[in-house]
């Protein structure tokens, strides 16, 4: 498996070396450090051009991407150009921090729900809590995250209250911390991951849910939990030891893979939210024209979409033992 | 339904099917599976359900222990008598005390029928450890036992094997020595060896029957083949279209068939001493169980049938008196004259 993964991986690097180096000629096309310089008419040409020079800026763009990616790869992530010359990575490590956090809540809460309701919809298939999760789950992938997000500000930061006569609002809307909070309060910063969490759930809940239910309804057709069954096994565990873990397989790398796919919704929940995670840095770095601080974003992105894809594929090797990746196959049959 | 009672005096069933009534949805219609099949599977001998592919078989094994397909299948008549209780209206409690300990099942193909990712021996632990409180370990050496009883090579180590891993006969092999993990009194098997090659066939056959004799269960041994069950069955019934058409000791059966289908079914065997040429058919195909015609179903496909058989659905009685066999056909005197 370790071969199969380091072969993986040298099929990855080609893509991510076009994909850095697409975002590298695409940040300095729409942000030109030099644009503040020009139109500040106390700094003189020659100034300027001294300051190109420092920045690389006159150079080839393949030596300017060479040395970027050179420093990139050795986690020397340089100075904000925007933000006063500070050091890129602490803004890169908080954010990344936040957003780890806020999808870890996500996914584990949507898988808790969304693969309960789908044993649930898939063993009691065409009863009323099967229509039931269906309809809610078309309403779950319908809703755009920016409109549920303002609604449940709305609601949790303002009706809610109004409606129960109570002064404060439930749930605090935006931010990570309450305002003139001093040091960690744990119970503060999960009041604050709240919403966010569950703007970012919904339409999770609803696609795990379908994936569970389909892979559940398909399992429990197969001749081995007749089996099961015959051999006088409670249902509880024909459901849970022989349903359950065959019916999670493709679930759990599907649910690996669309872990990817969140990052869209991630930037959008972030802002609304104001959230300091990875999409809102991405955001005002784009805004404020920090290829700097744009240029490690995207690529951290990229990479752990392309990381958790690998981990999908090593994972249904580990689920699965039917399933043994590339050369280690023979081994695999030995032993 | 009028279900004669065709008990053999003097000899209580272990277990007794009586007038049993299987239906099954499909996207066509419903199929009435099994209809008013009775049968009794005596203590320590080997009963074999014939018939040919689609004729309700399967589903009347599948009665037996209330493992029809959930949504689609359900028993709508009759009684499976299991030592004189009635399994068609037992508690789940109480048919799970029975799956396995006391009626045990082999299914056709071992490589869907056992679980993919859980381990050979892992799951005859299963087996054992449900009906009986034992520790782990004592049942893992029980299950290495019994592997090895199937007749499996090196079986402390291939317990740790996935059923993927194993070839189709062995995987068969732990099949059978799940199924007889707790000495059942009753084993189904259904087709066993369909899903294996002809080699590996005889030597599957080989182990059940050796096994059988060891243990003192019965055996209800569902087949097409009826080459398996000269070698294997004490008595054997044949189905035809959902419903039994001739039971009997196989002796009896095979020298003097009663019913023209049985009869149509040995003419239609290969026999080694036979002079090459074509072999015997029965013309036609066998009714839709969706909506099967009136009287006799073999009628349409029966050189015997008259008027009457295609008006009267004929009765299961004994004849001749003594020779120990039911047939259900108007004309079983002219068949048997031969």
């Amino acid at each position: 498996m370790i071969g199969y993964a380091l072969r993986r991986l040298a099929v990855t690097l080609p893509v991510l070396v076009v994909i850095s180096f697409g975002t590298f000629w695409a940040a300095g096309e729409i942000s030109s450090p030099t644009a503040q310089l020009t139109l500040n008419p106390r700094i003189s040409p020659e100034a300027k051009q001294d300051y190109v020079e420092l920045l690389g800026l006159d150079r080839p763009l393949h030596v300017q991407y060479g040395k970027w990616l050179g420093n990139f790869v050795t986690g020397d992530f340089g100075t904000s150009l925007v933000r006063n010359g500070q050091d890129v990575w602490p803004f890169v490590e908080r954010a990344l921090a936040n957003t780890l956090l806020l999808v870890a809540a996500a996914v584990s809460l949507s898988l808790l729900i969304g693969l309960a309701v789908g044993v649930v919809s898939a063993i009691r298939r065409g009863s009323l809590w099967d229509y039931g999760s269906v309809t809610v789950s078309f309403l779950g992938v319908s809703i755009p995250v920016f409109w549920l997000g303002l609604m449940l500000q709305l609601f949790f930061g303002l009706y809610l209250a109004n409606w129960l006569g109570v002064g404060p609002p439930l749930l605090p809307t935006a931010g990570i911390y309450s305002p003139g909070q001093q040091g960690f309060d744990l119970l503060d910063r999960v009041r604050h991951l709240v919403l966010p969490t569950l703007a970012l759930s919904l339409q999770l809940v609803a696609v795990y849910s379908r994936y569970m239910r389909a892979s559940m309804l398909e399992v429990m057709s197969a001749d081995y939990i007749r089996t099961a069954r015959s051999k006088g096994l409670r249902e509880s565990r024909v459901v849970v030891r022989h349903g359950m873990r065959s019916a999670l397989v493709p679930v759990t790398t599907q649910v690996a893979i669309d872990i990817g796919q969140l990052v869209g919704g991630l930037i959008v929940t972030e802002r609304v939210f104001q959230y300091p995670g990875m999409g809102l840095l991405f955001l005002d770095a784009l805004e404020g024209g920090d290829y700097t601080i744009l240029l490690p974003t995207v690529m951290i992105a990229a990479v752990v979409v392309f990381a958790l894809n690998l981990v999908a594929d090593l994972l249904y090797g580990v689920l699965d033992p039917r399933v043994r990746l590339g050369r280690d196959r023979r081994v695999a049959r030995n032993v | 339904m009028n279900v004669p009672d065709r008990r053999i005096p003097g000899a209580a069933a272990l277990l007794s099917v009586r007038g049993l009534r299987t239906e099954i949805d499909t996207e066509n219609g419903t199929v009435t599976a099994a209809d008013g099949v009775s049968l009794d599977l005596h203590g320590d001998e080997v009963l074999a359900v014939v018939g040919e592919s689609g004729c309700g078989k399967t589903m009347l094994a599948l009665s037996i222990l209330g493992l029809l397909p959930r949504r689609t299948g359900r028993i709508t008549g009759g009684q499976v008598l299991f030592r004189g209780e009635d399994l068609t209206q037992a508690t789940p409690a109480r048919l799970r005390e029975i799956r396995g300990a006391d009626i045990a099942m082999i299914f056709q193909d071992a490589l869907t029928g056992l679980h993919p990712l859980q381990r050979v021996g892992d799951q005859i632990v299963e087996m054992i450890r449900a009906h009986e409180p034992v520790r782990r370990d004592a049942a893992r050496r029980r299950a290495v036992d019994l592997l090895d009883l199937v007749g499996i090579p090196d079986p402390d180590r291939r317990a740790a094997s996935f059923p993927h891993e194993l070839s189709g006969g062995m995987r068969q092999r732990v099949m059978i020595a799940m199924a007889v993990a707790l000495d059942p009194a009753v084993l189904i098997a259904d087709e066993p060896t369909t899903a294996l090659d002809v080699t590996v066939q005889a030597q599957v056959l080989e182990t059940l029957a050796r096994i059988s004799g060891d243990l003192n269960g019965s055996i209800l041994l569902i087949t097409h083949d009826f080459g398996v069950v000269a070698g294997f069955a004490d008595r054997v019934a044949v189905m035809y279209a959902g419903r039994l058409v001739e039971q009997g000791p196989v002796a009896e059966v095979y020298g003097r068939p009663r019913h023209p289908y049985t009869a149509g079914l040995l003419a239609s065997m290969p026999r080694i001493d036979d002079i090459p040429g074509r072999l015997e058919r029965i013309a036609g195909t066998p009714p839709s169980l969706i909506s099967p015609p009136p009287g006799c179903r073999f009628a349409p496909r029966c050189g015997f049938a008259t008027d009457l058989c295609g008006e009267l659905t004929p009765q299961t009685r004994l004849w001749p008196a003594d020779g120990g066999v039911t047939v259900a056909c108007h004309h079983a005197e002219r068949v048997g004259a031969g």
